[in-house]
């Protein structure tokens, strides 16, 4: 099946190693922009469908992990994150920076949520696209209840 | 007085601004030496002057002999100097002239205060240089305790936690560039003013700076190894339909702070009243 569109009022999330995780000076949590940027060899940036699952969002979110560790086989460590980020904020990034971008869901049935965001700049000069993506991102833990 | 000497937590880095605040608000004539942590080759020397002490944090290598001779020639300079080493004697080159250099700074701090009635602090530019020579020489542990050793306890803690963090790399994720964190300290410490950052990392291992106040006042900066820097910032400007400013954009480290201070974006970096220290 081809890639389906998410609607625009549902969210994706990425996972997010602290690295990337900082405060800001009024001490909220945030994602660092370079979490959507591609990599030389991508075309799109790996996200996850929220909304797929069912459950709260903590429970939407504990499923996602489970799907990150087991089928493709992430490492999330204790202090990572899950940047959730709304599919609509993300096309409205994008055309802000004079770029169209979109949020496909690329599933299969043993992996239905996965998803990519297609249309990101490469150039370090379109930074502020993913600026805009990032400051829209809920950072929520990866572990509601971190392995001892 | 404080027996450092007793006190299991004097070697301890990781409490060498605890020891800075004793040494700076009470009449401690001692401060504790951080050599041992994970290199032998660095020291507190505290110059201790009536009512006063001048904290100067040098290293290098040097001899017993040295040392002693050292100190015997601080003290015809009329300043009380007490050396702190828990490392090996074979520590310490090139410390000389910056011993000979702080105690003529002491001795200039003694003139001036015979013409004040009341001296209540170290000049910061004597402070900061010091800090400045020894940020060149030390690795990263060093550049951590130089960190907490100003004051910027978050810094400390996140580029450690950073360096804690690194044991599962990815295949495209260098480690922590030291050169870059040194950049990023040098520039903080040149510029007190300002709040701490949020930091984060690059898969090139170079340190961001986050300034990040509003989602309408951003600034960030990386800072790359060779004096170079890559920045950002989103700022007010109510004659934009979106009212937001965006610049993104390459400059050195001599001239960001400029660079921020056209965008208008200093006014939410600084401290509403410049007391940081």
């Amino acid at each position: 099946m081809p890639p389906q569109p998410i609607p625009d009022e549902h969210h994706v999330s990425r996972h997010v190693k602290n690295k990337l995780i900082y405060p800001t000076l009024n001490g909220e949590r945030r994602v660092d922009s370079l979490a959507f940027r591609l990599r030389p060899d991508e075309i799109y940036v790996s996200v996850d469908w929220v909304e797929y699952f069912q459950g709260d969002l903590r429970q939407q979110l504990d499923t996602i992990r489970n799907v990150l560790i087991n089928l493709r086989r992430f490492n999330i460590k204790k202090n990572s994150a899950l940047a959730v980020v709304n599919v609509y904020e993300i096309k409205a990034a994008g055309q802000k920076g004079g770029c169209e971008l979109s949020v496909l869901n690329l599933g299969n049935q043993y992996d239905p949520s996965h998803s990519g965001i297609y249309g990101l700049p490469q150039n370090p000069d379109d930074e502020f696209i993913l600026e805009e993506i990032a400051i829209h991102a809920r950072v929520e833990d990866a572990w509601s209840n971190p392995p001892t | 007085m404080i027996d450092i000497e007793k006190d299991n937590t004097a070697y301890n880095p990781l409490m060498a601004s605890y020891w800075l605040q004793q040494a700076l608000n009470t009449n401690v004539t001692a401060l504790e030496q951080q050599a041992q942590w994970r290199q032998a080759d660095s020291a507190l020397i505290d110059f201790s002057i009536p009512g006063q002490n001048q904290v100067v944090f040098i290293s290098g290598k040097q001899t017993q002999t040295w040392w002693n001779q050292t100190i015997d020639w601080t003290q015809t300079k009329g300043c009380q100097v007490r050396v702190y080493q828990t490392g090996t004697y074979e520590i310490l080159p090139s410390l000389k002239d910056q011993i000979q250099s702080a105690v003529e700074n002491v001795v200039v701090l003694l003139r001036e205060i015979e013409t004040r009635e009341q001296f209540t602090n170290i000049p910061k530019w004597l402070f900061t240089d010091d800090i400045f020579k020894c940020l060149n020489e030390v690795e990263l542990e060093g550049a951590i305790a130089i960190a907490r050793y100003a004051g910027y306890e978050a810094t400390a803690d996140r580029i450690l936690e950073l360096k804690l963090d690194e044991e599962e790399l990815e295949p495209d994720e260098q480690p922590l560039n030291l050169l870059s964190i040194k950049q990023f300290l040098g520039f903080i410490l040149r510029h007190p003013e300002l709040k701490e950052p949020g930091i984060t990392i690059t898969n090139e291992g170079n340190v961001k700076a986050i300034w990040h106040q509003s989602n309408s006042q951003i600034f960030w900066i990386e800072f790359f190894p060779n004096n170079d820097v890559r920045y950002l910032a989103f700022v007010p400007n109510v004659r934009r339909s979106d009212g937001i400013e965006r610049t993104t954009g390459g400059s050195t480290l001599s001239d960001i702070y400029n660079r921020a201070k056209e965008l208008h974006a200093i006014d939410w970096m600084m401290y509403a009243s410049s007391t940081h220290s």
